[in-house]
């Protein structure tokens, strides 16, 4: 969306209104001024023999203000701001839909289960305090319990890592090495390279080919280029960043650690890296604005929304949110499910199952291919998986 | 003219021309014992101060197989000041020697000392140096180098190759011009090929014509009366 013309309109509505307050404060300052004349004037002919006329000196200020003429000279910059701020308005109005909740649809969910999301995302995101209140209120403190323990841990690791301490995480890595090998994750020598960095840093020569015994040596048939470099440091010890391998002591190899032990981490748990609810939420706004227009089309049928089953206009969602392929059959324009998968016919084009039963008349018809002209038997088409 | 496999057994080869090659490879591979002993059973002339100068380059030749690389590196700088300061990747290769000696002996304090103070300002001068050093580094994440899978750099192979190379390099130096090895293969060929061969050395002249006649078996290989073989190991200062 392009801001910059709000941001100019904005900046206007500012100007206006700074010019008007200073023309108004200007003229409540020349009334006072008026008014604290007449006062002195009044106090010291208390003080004389001599009568003063009252009505005389009422009627000179009435005439000062007559002179003055305040709203005269408000009314310019006064009616200028309102105009840049009705502008303002209608532009606001342009750009941003004040009404989504065109957009709402009534969903029943299941509460224990949008409880538990939205729990998980407290914790997901190290906001444990929240979530613990969050759970309590809701009425579910035991599961809050279970779920939790295990971003605790983790976040103990990273916490730690933040301050360069690395052991909390080796810990866990070396209680996870199996599963992380499995995985083809190469973190634990990540961690362990990094560690034996840092005792290299403290200058400690013997200790640090003492710990590349221990800990790298085993990774050598694997990653004989990693090695090489690594044990190369040794010539450096206590001028690493004057060497060629400086670049192993940059601060941004820390950030690029700890998201990947993020992600391990959170692969063994079998969750996702992101946060599952801030996933959809971050995919709900980005759809959103299509969304809104198709209900500005839909206007007049608000009941036909309520209850569709599937938009009729796409929608699309950047890289980071295609997870899995669907497809999408061309002949019904139905997305496959587990009752209706795509089949691989002897052409090799692509339909649901359910078309090619329509098509071949519940496989008593050879058919044609929408695609090409060869004759598909339906006994030989083939489920495809993805 | 190619001959023929078949006619080997009719060419008659000058007796004395394969001594001369047989010695030069003895003397070549500094065996000393055996060239003295083909010498006097041949009843050959010795070459005039071969002795000496094999046996520089034995001690040098010795002392870098049993693992003292640093004498070598000495014995030669004696020999020439110039062989190896003019021969980088030589040095380098000697040093390595040296460094992995160390590993072998587990004395790691050392090595890495030494790999600090004598490798390292390697790596500053050409890049393919460091990718060596870091090789030679990984020796030392094992207690047992043999467990490396960089282990060939400590097997004898290596080791034999690093001193075959400054053995040729002494022996180049010696020549100027061409190596001692190189005539002997380029004799063998000329002989095996029947090809008249040229040499035009510093200090050596000499030529080669062949002619064979495979037809009645009357005429022979031949070559100059003498070869100044001695030449070879006795360079003007």
């Amino acid at each position: 969306m392009e801001l910059s013309t709000i941001k100019d309109a904005f900046d206007r509505v500012t100007k206006k209104q700074k010019l008007s307050c200073s023309k108004t404060q200007e003229a409540i300052d020349q009334i006072r001024q008026e008014i604290e004349s007449v006062l002195d004037t009044l106090q010291s002919a208390n003080n004389t023999d001599h009568e003063l006329d009252y009505k005389t000196v009422l009627n000179e200020l009435k005439a000062s203000f007559l002179l003055i003429a305040p709203l005269s000279q408000m009314e310019g910059t006064q009616k200028e701001l309102n105009v840049a701020l009705t502008k303002y308005g209608k532009l606001l109005e342009k750009h941003f839909n004040p009404d989504i909740s065109k957009a709402y649809r009534n969903i029943d969910i299941d509460r224990h289960t949008l409880n538990q999301i939205i729990a998980n995302h407290f914790y997901h995101q190290g906001l444990f305090e929240i979530g613990d209140h969050f759970m309590s209120v809701v009425g579910e403190p035991e599961s809050a319990a279970i779920m939790k323990f295990p971003f605790v841990e983790m976040y103990q690791i990273l916490e730690a890592m933040q301050n360069q301490n690395l052991e909390p995480a080796l810990n866990w890595a070396s209680t996870n090495g199996d599963k992380l090998a499995q995985s083809g994750s190469d973190i634990v020598l990540k961690l362990h390279s990094m560690q034996f960095v840092k005792v290299l840093q403290n200058g400690s020569r013997e200790e640090a080919l003492h710990y590349a015994r221990m800990h790298l040596s085993p990774f050598a048939t694997s990653h004989m280029t990693d090695i090489q470099k690594l044990m190369g440091c040794l010539l450096w010890t206590g001028k690493l960043d004057r060497s060629p391998y400086h670049a192993l002591l940059s601060p941004s190899n820390w950030d690029k650690l700890a998201e990947e032990l993020k992600r391990q981490f959170c692969n063994l748990l079998g969750q996702s890296y992101n946060s599952p609810l801030s996933v959809t939420v971050a995919a709900g706004v980005q759809v959103l604005p299509p969304l809104l227009k198709f209900m500005n089309v839909m206007a007049g049928k608000k009941n036909e929304w309520q209850s569709m089953n599937q938009l009729p206009v796409p929608v699309e969602l950047d890289r980071e949110f295609q997870f899995h392929s669907i497809f999408v059959c061309p002949v019904s324009k139905e997305q496959a499910t587990e009752d209706n998968p795509p089949m691989l016919m002897s052409c090799g084009h692509v339909l649901c199952k359910q078309s090619i039963l329509k098509m071949s008349k519940n496989s008593t018809k050879v058919f044609k291919c929408p695609y090409c002209p060869f004759d598909i038997d339906a006994a030989q088409c083939k489920q495809l998986y993805f | 003219m190619d001959v023929d496999p078949c006619q080997y057994e009719q060419i008659a080869i000058n007796e004395k021309d394969v001594n001369n090659i047989i010695l030069s490879y003895l003397i070549h591979n500094c065996y000393k014992e055996s060239s003295e002993s083909f010498i006097s059973c041949t009843g050959m002339k010795q070459p005039a101060d071969h002795l000496e100068n094999m046996e520089k380059r034995k001690r040098i030749f010795h002392h870098a197989l049993e693992g003292n690389v640093l004498k070598a590196i000495e014995l030669t700088g004696q020999l020439a000041q110039d062989i190896l300061e003019n021969n980088n990747d030589l040095l380098f290769d000697l040093l390595s020697l040296h460094f992995v000696d160390l590993v072998c002996s587990k004395e790691w304090a050392e090595a890495l000392e030494f790999a600090q103070t004598k490798l390292s300002p390697f790596s500053v001068k050409e890049q393919k140096y460091m990718e060596k050093i870091e090789g030679f580094m990984s020796l030392l994440a094992y207690e047992n180098p043999v467990e490396c899978p960089m282990f060939h750099l400590i097997g004898l192979d290596y080791r034999q190759q690093v001193v075959d190379s400054l053995n040729q390099t002494i022996l180049g130096w010696l020549t100027s011009l061409y190596s001692v090895y190189l005539i002997y293969i380029l004799l063998q060929i000329s002989i095996l090929c029947s090809i008249p061969a040229k040499y035009d050395l510093q200090s050596l002249s000499f030529c080669l014509f062949f002619s064979v006649d495979v037809g009645d078996g009357q005429h022979t290989l031949t070559f100059p009366s003498t070869l100044p073989w001695s030449g070879l190991y006795n360079r003007p200062q």
